[in-house]
C-alpha cells in the first residue's frame, strides 16, 4: 500500500508548488484557468484511473455504455466472449463519433459517415468499396482507440491511458477497505445488481468544488439548513443529515491516499432506516417488503434503503455512497460541470424494495442537493471575476492536535476539517507535476 | 451635436404639451390607484371569471400564474390529496419503480419542499427562480370514471442571478371533480431534456 505525506516537504518540487501552499492555501487559478483544465484533463484524467461505467449496465456480450474518460467520449463494450475493452468514441477515417446512443447492445459499430464498421471490440471489420484504398493499405491500422489499461473492481470498471499506471486494487490503497465495506454490505442480501440512472444535475462550477464539497461535513448544518429546519417542524429530530451539526463528536475525515477520501459518519448514524424521511410510499413499500420477505430479512431490505454513512470519493471522479448510491463528477469545461447519480436495484428483491430506493435517491438531492450547486456557481463567479483575491483556504485543522497519522498513512481529521480535501491538493500537484506517457492501442 | 441642434432640443423640452389631458390624468391619486390595481394583479389567486370553455385550461392557466408567483400554498390546494407530481429522467412511457425522477412527489413530500422555500433559507433559491411560463396546446377528453386527461405545451423560463434557463416539454395532468371544483390528481412534466443533467429545479414545474 502506497503511503502519501502530507508533509510537504516530502513532495518532489514542481512548477504548481507556489498555487497550493503548505499552510493550506489554494490560489484561485486552479478553477479557472483553461490552461490548467486542458492540462488536468492529460494528466489527472487520463495519467490516472477514471471511473467508467458498471458491470451490471453492460453484463452480456456486446452491451455497451458511452461515458467519458476526461472530456474525451469513450465506448464501453463487451466483444462476444464477454471481455471488456475501453474504446475511443472516434472513426478512424474522418474522426465522426460512430456510437452515440447512452446504452445498448450491439455486435459491430458503424460509423454513419461512409460505413466503416468496427466490431465491439475496436478492430475494423470492412471499409466500403474497398477497391480505392492501395494494396499496402492495412485494415490492421485502423481499429478504434483502445484506452491501454481498463480493468474492473468488484464490478465498478476504471479505464486510464496511461500504459504505466498501478493496478486498480492496488491504486485504490487505503480505500479499498471502505469500498469493499460498501460492497459487501450489499453483496450480503443480493448479488444481483443492476446499476440504473439516477439524476443528473449540471452547474457552472469547476469539478473540484463537488470533490471537495462531498468531503467537506463543514457546510452542512449551514449551507443546508432550510432543509434541517423543515425536516425540525414537520417530522422532529433524527431524520436526514441531523447528525452532522458540530465537531464534538466520534465521526472523522480521513484522507487515504492517491487522492482519495473519506467523510465517515458511521460513527453517529445508528441504523439507516429509522433516519429515512417520509419519502413517497415509504409506509405502503415497508408493509410490502415485511410482507413479501418476513420480518427478519425485510429488516435487512429496509436497513439498505437509506443512507450507508460514508462519503468516499475515489479520486478524481467517483462519489460512494453506499446502498447501492454513488455518484461520477464529469468535467465539461473549466466552469461547468456534471454530477451523474446512480441507484442500484437487486434483480431477487421484492420490487417494494427497489421502488423505495429510488424514491430514498431523489429525496436529499432533491430538496438540499441544490444548495451545493447554487454554492459552487457563487464561488466560480467570484473567483472568475477578482483576480486581486487570490486564495481559498483549506487550512481548517492544520498545526491543530487534532490530525494524526497511522501506520498506512491515513491521516485522520477532526469531522469538521479539511484534511481529507488537503489530502486531494497534494495528490492534484503530483499528479500534474508528472509527465504521463499517455497512449492509445491501436 | 451643433449648438443650434441643442437649442432647439432644449425648447421642444420646455415647451407646453399640445393636448392637456396627455398628462393631466398622471397625478397622485392615478398612482395609488395603480399601486393597488398592480398589487391586487400579483395577488390574485381566485378562479378567472371569463376564461376560455374548456375547464381544463383554466384550470391551467390558473396553475400556471399560481406557480409564477411563487403561491405554493394556494397551489397545494389545486392539488387532490393522492396527487402525484413526476418530472420523469426518461422517455415517456417510463416506469418510476425503474428509475428516479428528477422529482417523484406525493403531496406530503411537495409540502415539505414548499415548507424548505418558506424557511427562507434555501440557498438555491436565495434570490428565489423568477419563471414565466406559457402552457399552450392544451387539449382535454372526459374519461368514463368524470375525470379529464389534459395534455398541454410547456414553455417556461427561469431567470436567476442574472442567468437564464429554460425548460420546455409537454405535461399530462388529470383533473377530478370535488366540492370545490377541478383538482389535480396526476401532474407528469415530459422535459424534451429529461435525460439529460438538470439545473435549478428548485421551483415547482
Amino acid at each position: 500500500m502506497s503511503v502519501h505525506n502530507l508533509n510537504p516537504a516530502r513532495q518532489q518540487p514542481g512548477r504548481y508548488d507556489h498555487l497550493i501552499r503548505p499552510d493550506g492555501l489554494v490560489h484561485r487559478t486552479l478553477y479557472t484557468d483553461p490552461a490548467i483544465f486542458d492540462e488536468e484533463m492529460r494528466k489527472i484524467f487520463g495519467g490516472s484511473w477514471v471511473y467508467l461505467a458498471h458491470e451490471s449496465e453492460l453484463p452480456d456480450p456486446h452491451d455497451f455504455k458511452t461515458a467519458t474518460l476526461g472530456r474525451r467520449p469513450v465506448i464501453v463494450a463487451r466483444d462476444g466472449n464477454g471481455a471488456l475493452h475501453g474504446l475511443l468514441n472516434r472513426c478512424t477515417h474522418r474522426g465522426s463519433l460512430v456510437c452515440v446512443k447512452e446504452q445498448g447492445n450491439a455486435p459491430r459499430f458503424q460509423c454513419p459517415y461512409h460505413n466503416w464498421t468496427f466490431g465491439s471490440d475496436g478492430r475494423l471489420l470492412a471499409v466500403t468499396f474497398p477497391d480505392g484504398f492501395a494494396a499496402s493499405f492495412d485494415k490492421k491500422t485502423r481499429n478504434l482507440g483502445q484506452l491501454p489499461r481498463l480493468e474492473s473492481y468488484r464490478g465498478f470498471i476504471f479505464g486510464s491511458l496511461n500504459p504505466e499506471v498501478e493496478p486498480v486494487a492496488q491504486w485504490l490503497g487505503n480505500a479499498r477497505p471502505v469500498l469493499d465495506w460498501a460492497i459487501d454490505k450489499d453483496e450480503a442480501v443480493s448479488r444481483r445488481w443492476r446499476v440504473v440512472k439516477g439524476t443528473h444535475y449540471t452547474f457552472r462550477a469547476n469539478w473540484k468544488h463537488q470533490n471537495d464539497n462531498n468531503c467537506d461535513p463543514y457546510h452542512v448544518p449551514f449551507l443546508h439548513s432550510s432543509t434541517a429546519k423543515m425536516n425540525e417542524v414537520m417530522h422532529g429530530v433524527g431524520k436526514g443529515l441531523d447528525h452532522v451539526k458540530g465537531d464534538r463528536n466520534r465521526m472523522y475525515v480521513q484522507y487515504l491516499g492517491n487522492g482519495h477520501k473519506l467523510f465517515d459518519q458511521r460513527p453517529e448514524m445508528g441504523d439507516s432506516w429509522p433516519r429515512v424521511r417520509p419519502i413517497p410510499g415509504k409506509e405502503t413499500h415497508a408493509t410490502a417488503i415485511l410482507a413479501e420477505a418476513g420480518e427478519a430479512m425485510g429488516a435487512k431490505y429496509l436497513e439498505l434503503v437509506g443512507r450507508a454513512g460514508i462519503n468516499l470519493i475515489i479520486y478524481p471522479n467517483l462519489f460512494i455512497m453506499g446502498h447501492g448510491m454513488f455518484a461520477v463528477y464529469e468535467p465539461v469545461s473549466v466552469a461547468r460541470t456534471n454530477t451523474r447519480y446512480y441507484s442500484t436495484l437487486f434483480d431477487d428483491a421484492p420490487a417494494a424494495f427497489n421502488t423505495l430506493r429510488l424514491r430514498f435517491a431523489e429525496d436529499f438531492n432533491n430538496l438540499a442537493g441544490r444548495d451545493d450547486n447554487d454554492a459552487m456557481e457563487r464561488i466560480q463567479d467570484a473567483l472568475d471575476t477578482i483576480p486581486e483575491m487570490e486564495w481559498l483556504d483549506f487550512s481548517r485543522g492544520l498545526g491543530t492536535p487534532r490530525e494524526s497519522t497511522d501506520e498506512n498513512g491515513v491521516i485522520t481529521g477532526n469531522v469538521m476539517d479539511d484534511t481529507g480535501v488537503r489530502g486531494s491538493y497534494l495528490r492534484w500537484k503530483e499528479l500534474m507535476h508528472a509527465e504521463p506517457q499517455l497512449g492509445v492501442v491501436t | 451635436m451643433t449648438d443650434r441642434e441643442s437649442a432647439a432640443i432644449r425648447e421642444a423640452m420646455l415647451r407646453e404639451p399640445s393636448s392637456a389631458a396627455d398628462a393631466l390624468h398622471i397625478d397622485d391619486g392615478r398612482y395609488a390607484a395603480l399601486a393597488a390595481e398592480t398589487a391586487a394583479a400579483h395577488g390574485r389567486t381566485d378562479p378567472a371569471t371569463l376564461s376560455p370553455g374548456d375547464p381544463a385550461a383554466s384550470v391551467l392557466y390558473r396553475e400556471a400564474r399560481l406557480l409564477d408567483g411563487g403561491r405554493y400554498r394556494d397551489w397545494l390546494t389545486m392539488l387532490a390529496e393522492d396527487c402525484l407530481y413526476w418530472i420523469p429522467t426518461s422517455r415517456s412511457p417510463s416506469d418510476p419503480r425503474r428509475e428516479s425522477g428528477v422529482n417523484l412527489d406525493d403531496k406530503r413530500r411537495l409540502l415539505d419542499r414548499i415548507v424548505v422555500i418558506e424557511t427562507g433559507l434555501l440557498r438555491a433559491q436565495d434570490p428565489p427562480s423568477r419563471t414565466a411560463r406559457i402552457v399552450t396546446n392544451v387539449e382535454s377528453w372526459k374519461t368514463p370514471s368524470g375525470a379529464i386527461e389534459v395534455r398541454s405545451n410547456l414553455m417556461l423560463w427561469e431567470r436567476r442571478r442574472g442567468y437564464l434557463d429554460h425548460y420546455i416539454g409537454w405535461q399530462e395532468h388529470e383533473l377530478v371533480p370535488s366540492s370545490e371544483g377541478w383538482l389535480i390528481r396526476r401532474k407528469i412534466i415530459n422535459l424534451l431534456n429529461c435525460d439529460e443533467p438538470q439545473g435549478n429545479i428548485t421551483f415547482i414545474l
